[in-house]
C-alpha cells in the first residue's frame, strides 16, 4: 500500500504530498509522526508545500497551525498539485503579509521579511545561535561556532567567523554582509556555501548574495543598488 | 568577606589545576589567606599538584553531606602560611554536590578567606555548572592552539550567560619559537577571537611538568620562566601593574651569540 503522506526536499523548500483518499485526521497523525522523528532536521528552517489531500480551508488552517506551532515551519504553502516557480512563491507569501495591498513589486530586489529587525549587542560565541524571524544585526563579532539563523538579512558589524543562514524561509533576495565576512559556512536560502581552503583576507566589508545558483561575494561598496 | 575565583577553561589539559595550584600558592606567599577547591570530583588532582595527596582525611563531599565539619576537612598546607585546600572525593562523581550546596559553602568558606579559588573540571556539563555558580569572578586558561581557544570562546560564553561578567584569561604554555615560525596562534589573534582582558602569559616550561610530579609549585621558587609568570599573574591579580613578560628566544649561530655579547648591559 502506498503511504498516505509523501515527504519530498525540494530546492528550498520540504513538499508534503498527500495522497487524494486519505483521511484528514490520518494524514495529520502521519505527517506528526514523520516529524517528530527527525524534529531537529525540519524545525525552524523550513517552508513546507502540501500537495494534494484536497483539503478544505478548515483544514488547511489545522495542518498549517500544527506546523507553525509544533514545529516551527516559517511558511506553509498549499498548491493543491499545480507546480509554482520560486518567484511565484515568494509572491505568494509577500501579499499575505500585506493582505489589503496588492505585492508591490520594486526594480531592486528585496528580502521579502524587509522592516523587522533584531539588535544583538555583543559577541556571539561559539556554541550560541541566534534565530530570528526578519534581519539579524550583530554589533560584535561571530565566532567560530557561532550561528546567525534569518529568515531576512544578516549583518555583522564585525568578523563574521562562524555560521550564517540568511533567507531561511527561502529568500534569496536575502544577503549576508559583515565588516569582515570570513565564515565557516554561509546559507542563502536553500544554497549553501563553504568556506574555501586558502580563502583570502581582506580588510574591508563585504556583502554575500545569490546570484544564478551561487553564493557569490563582493566589496560592500561596489554593490549596485 | 573575600572573593570566589573560578579557574575554568572548557578543554581539558589546558593547565587549570596547575594555574590553580600555582595562583592560590602565590596569593598565600604575598600574606593572604586562600582556600583552593576542587571542584572536579571523580578525577582530583589538584591535591597531588600542591603536594598534599597524602593528608586527605575528609572531602567536599563530606561536607555538604554533613559527615565532617568544614574545616576538619580543610588540609593546611604546612609550606606555604596562610594557604588551605578542601580536596575532590575521589570515590564519587560529580552529582554528588548540588549547586545549592555548592553556593553555600563557598559563601561559608569567603567568610574566613580572602581568596577562594575553585579548581573547574573540563567540559560545560553539571561539574561546570556547579562550579561556576558561586564565582564572582573567572579566569579563563587557554593554550595557543585553536581548538583549545574555541572551547574558551564557548566558556566565555558560557560565563556571560551566567552572570559572571568578570573573565580575565590567561594564555598557557605559550611557545615563542612556534609562534615565530607561524605554527602557533599569537596572541593578539587570540585576544581579537576571544575579546576579553589579558591577566598574564605562560611560557612553556617543563619544569611544570617535574614540579606536579614532586608536588611543588613552581611559584614557590620563582626561578623558573614559569613560575616568574605565575608571581606576575598573582600581582596582577592583586590590583599590580606589572607589564606582560618578555618572552625570549634563545639566539641560535655565531653572529647571534656575538650580537648578544655585546648588548648585554
Amino acid at each position: 500500500m502506498r503511504d498516505i503522506v509523501a515527504f519530498k526536499g525540494k530546492q528550498s523548500s520540504l513538499e508534503i504530498e498527500i495522497a487524494d483518499e486519505a483521511d484528514f485526521s490520518d494524514a495529520l497523525k502521519a505527517i506528526t509522526e514523520r516529524l517528530e522523528a527527525k524534529r531537529s532536521f525540519f524545525e525552524g528552517s523550513a517552508c513546507v508545500n502540501v500537495v494534494g489531500g484536497s483539503l478544505d480551508a478548515d483544514q488547511k488552517d489545522e495542518l498549517s497551525n500544527m506546523l507553525k506551532r509544533d514545529f516551527g515551519m516559517l511558511c506553509v504553502e498549499f498548491e493543491g498539485g499545480i507546480k509554482r516557480t520560486r518567484q511565484n512563491l515568494f509572491r505568494a507569501q509577500r501579499s499575505e503579509q500585506n493582505e489589503e495591498k496588492p505585492a508591490e513589486f520594486k526594480t531592486r530586489p528585496v528580502s521579502q521579511k524587509e522592516g523587522s529587525a533584531v539588535f544583538i549587542r555583543e559577541t556571539v560565541r561559539n556554541g550560541q545561535r541566534i534565530d530570528y524571524d526578519g534581519d539579524i544585526v550583530v554589533c560584535g563579532d561571530v565566532n567560530f561556532g557561532g550561528e546567525l539563523v534569518a529568515t531576512g538579512n544578516i549583518a555583522v558589524m564585525g568578523a563574521l567567523r562562524g555560521k550564517a543562514h540568511a533567507g531561511a524561509g527561502g529568500d534569496e533576495n536575502a544577503v549576508v554582509t559583515a565588516y569582515r565576512l570570513s565564515p565557516q559556512q554561509l546559507r542563502i536560502g536553500g544554497i549553501i556555501a563553504i568556506a574555501p581552503k586558502n580563502a583570502m583576507q581582506v580588510s574591508y566589508p563585504e556583502i554575500a548574495r545569490v546570484m544564478g545558483d551561487k553564493i557569490v561575494i563582493a566589496p560592500a561598496s561596489r554593490v549596485i543598488k | 568577606m573575600g572573593e570566589a575565583i573560578v579557574i575554568t577553561s572548557g578543554k581539558g589539559g589546558v593547565g587549570k589545576t596547575t594555574t590553580t595550584a600555582n595562583l592560590g600558592t602565590g596569593l598565600a606567599m604575598r600574606g593572604h589567606k586562600v582556600v583552593l577547591v576542587d571542584a572536579d570530583i571523580g578525577l582530583r588532582n589538584l591535591d597531588v599538584v600542591i603536594g598534599l595527596e597524602n593528608r586527605i582525611v575528609y572531602d567536599i563531599v563530606d561536607v555538604v553531606e554533613g559527615a565532617c565539619k568544614l574545616k576538619n576537612a580543610l588540609i593546611k598546607d604546612k609550606r606555604t602560611e596562610g594557604l588551605y585546600l578542601l580536596p575532590a572525593a575521589q570515590t564519587r562523581d560529580k552529582t554528588a554536590v548540588s549547586n545549592e550546596q555548592m553556593t553555600k559553602l563557598v559563601a561559608e568558606l569567603k567568610e574566613d578567606f580572602e581568596y577562594v579559588l575553585i579548581d573547574c573540571p573540563a567540559g560545560i556539563e553539571h561539574g561546570f555548572k556547579n562550579s561556576i555558580i558561586a564565582a564572582d569572578k573567572a579566569i579563563v586558561v587557554t593554550v595557543p592552539e585553536v581548538s583549545a581557544v574555541r572551547d574558551a570562546d564557548r566558556i566565555i560564553g558560557l560565563l556571560l550567560a551566567n552572570e559572571v561578567s568578570y573573565v580575565k584569561l590567561i594564555i598557557n604554555r605559550l611557545r615563542k619559537d612556534m609562534i615565530d615560525a607561524g605554527n602557533m596562534l599569537n596572541i593578539d589573534d587570540t585576544l581579537e577571537i576571544l575579546s576579553v582582558d589579558l591577566l598574564g602569559i605562560v611560557p612553556e616550561d617543563t619544569e611544570i611538568i617535574r614540579s606536579s610530579n614532586i608536588g611543588e609549585p613552581v611559584v614557590i621558587k620563582g626561578d623558573t620562566p614559569s613560575g616568574i609568570a605565575y608571581r606576575n599573574i598573582v600581582a596582577r591579580i592583586l590590583g599590580e601593574d606589572v607589564p606582560l613578560m618578555e618572552l625570549k628566544k634563545e639566539p641560535k649561530g655565531f653572529f647571534a651569540s656575538i650580537k648578544k655579547l655585546f648588548s648585554r648591559k
